[in-house]
């Protein structure tokens, strides 16, 4: 008898996937463009008889993503863990404004099955994928918050929708960098999306409807609720983990009537592409113009008001891409025999 | 002027490895429409066993091996090292069987690489020493 062996050492060399909504470290910076202690409303619309249209670093091109899905069923894997399947249809749209309408550029759509898949064999795990993958769908392994399983039903779901959304971010990515030359606005923050652009050199900016965050402090508030249409705060610096920008808000609607924290959307610009500009408040206000100019007036569209059209545009486009959730969900349980 | 070319016959031997290892499968690598390589299809080719372990060590593989197996392997001055894969090959009645053990708690992908990293050394360093060996021993 012979007998030879290997052994390799353990080399824990992949980080788990880090969550896309997470907050991480970041530094405010409210002196950036005022004293925070002097802090004041900017009127942007008072630039005299200039359009948009006329403007050759307009925005022109608008990404936006969708992760449309829904947790379907759930395992119980060994150890005991109960482990959540989300079934989602991820992704990615481009619409670019050429002549002055609206049309598509760029889209992609994948079908996606995330779970956690770590407390299963591999084998098992490889096979399951493989069926998937010949069926149409892909498998995207999820990494649960702390690193390992858990016996919360609610972490492990979490974390299959945080994958997704991650998975979302990638082909958003893609979508950016079809053309990283020309003036884009993605919808929401840009450190997800910074795989699709030079945060040096490409013109790529953030618009955020939703906030989950206060970047200000006490008078910041005040002039962001007293904000009039066509008015912005003052630029901050917000230091990310991997991405610095500078951002504002701008109030796009609302009147005596709504909410005073409902209305208006927070721009958000590479710090480092800003910088080579040479601090062009100018062009913060011609952005916020433009961004203002670039609103939804749609009335049937709930958040028309702080959605800008081609992003409304580019969320129909995608929307007619999908296939019914129902049907998909129906289609996995047959192939599954969950 | 001149090229260093060194690089370039441990990558062909290389890739005629992983196309003897789809052959063995009976696979056809280049039909194979799937962007997941069929990893535990290949390993079946081979008389191989595959086992995750939690917390494995070089203890914990002899543990494992002494029961199922009845073999023992030598164990190093730090048994309890923490390892993320071992293979373990004998000879048994004129056949080569191995055992790929992986570390059951490490994250899926580094599990898959473990056990085609230990699939490697199967096909690549120890099939021919193994070879050259029954081929010894049958010509005497």
């Amino acid at each position: 008898m012979c007998c030879i062996s290997c052994q390799c050492s353990n080399v824990r060399n992949i980080v788990a996937h880090p969550n896309n909504e997470q907050i991480k470290e970041e530094r405010i910076d409210l002196d950036y463009e005022q004293k925070q202690d002097a802090w004041k409303a900017f009127n942007f619309n008072s630039l005299g008889n200039w359009r948009p249209e006329d403007w050759s670093e307009r925005p022109i091109r608008f990404v936006d993503g969708k992760d449309v899905g829904q947790t379907i069923a759930w395992l119980r894997a060994p150890g005991g863990y109960p482990v959540p399947i989300r079934l989602s249809q991820i992704g990615s749209v481009t619409m670019r404004i050429t002549d002055g309408e609206c049309r598509l550029e760029y889209q992609v759509v994948e079908r996606v099955v995330s779970m956690v898949v770590d407390p299963f064999p591999w084998y098992e795990v490889e096979s399951f994928a493989s069926e998937l993958q010949a069926h149409g769908f892909r498998l995207l392994p999820a990494y649960p918050p702390d690193g390992a399983p858990s016996y919360d039903f609610e972490k492990m779901r979490k974390a299959t929708q945080d994958r997704s959304k991650d998975e979302m971010s990638l082909l958003e990515e893609a979508a950016i960098a079809q053309d990283t030359h020309v003036p884009t606005i993605a919808d929401g923050r840009l450190e997800p999306r910074l795989g699709g652009f030079d945060p040096v050199k490409s013109p790529v900016f953030g618009v955020i409807k939703t906030h989950y965050r206060n970047y200000l402090h006490l008078l910041g508030m005040q002039v962001l609720y007293a904000l009039e249409v066509g008015q912005r705060t003052p630029v901050f610096a917000i230091q990310e983990e991997k991405l610095s920008v500078v951002s504002w808000y701008i109030r796009l609607a609302g009147d005596f009537a709504s909410f005073p924290n409902w209305g208006y959307v927070r721009a958000e610009v590479s710090q480092k592409w800003f910088e080579t500009r040479g601090h062009d408040w100018d062009w913060v206000n011609r952005l916020s113009q433009t961004i203002y100019v670039y609103r939804s007036r749609e009335r049937s569209y709930e958040r028309a008001p702080v959605t800008l059209h081609p992003i409304v545009r580019a969320e129909e486009s995608l929307s007619a891409l999908l296939t019914h959730t129902g049907i998909l969900t129906n289609r996995f349980y047959h192939l599954t025999g969950l | 002027m001149t090229t260093s070319t060194s690089w370039k016959e441990p990558i062909a031997e290389m890739l005629a490895a992983v196309r003897r290892v789809y052959e063995e499968a009976g696979l056809d690598q280049n039909a194979t429409k799937s962007e997941i390589v069929p990893l535990y299809d290949l390993i079946g080719a081979y008389p191989i066993r595959v086992a995750e372990l939690q917390d494995l060590t070089y203890q914990i593989a002899d543990d494992f091996l002494r029961v199922e197996t009845g073999q023992r392997i030598p164990i190093p001055a730090r048994k309890n090292k923490p390892l993320a894969g071992y293979l373990y090959v004998y000879e048994f009645a004129t056949q080569f069987y191995g055992c790929i053990l992986v570390k059951a708690n490490d994250m899926i992908q580094r599990r898959r690489f473990s056990a085609a990293h230990e699939l490697g050394h199967y096909v690549l360093h120890f099939m021919p020493v193994l070879e050259r060996e029954k081929h010894r021993s049958s010509s005497k």
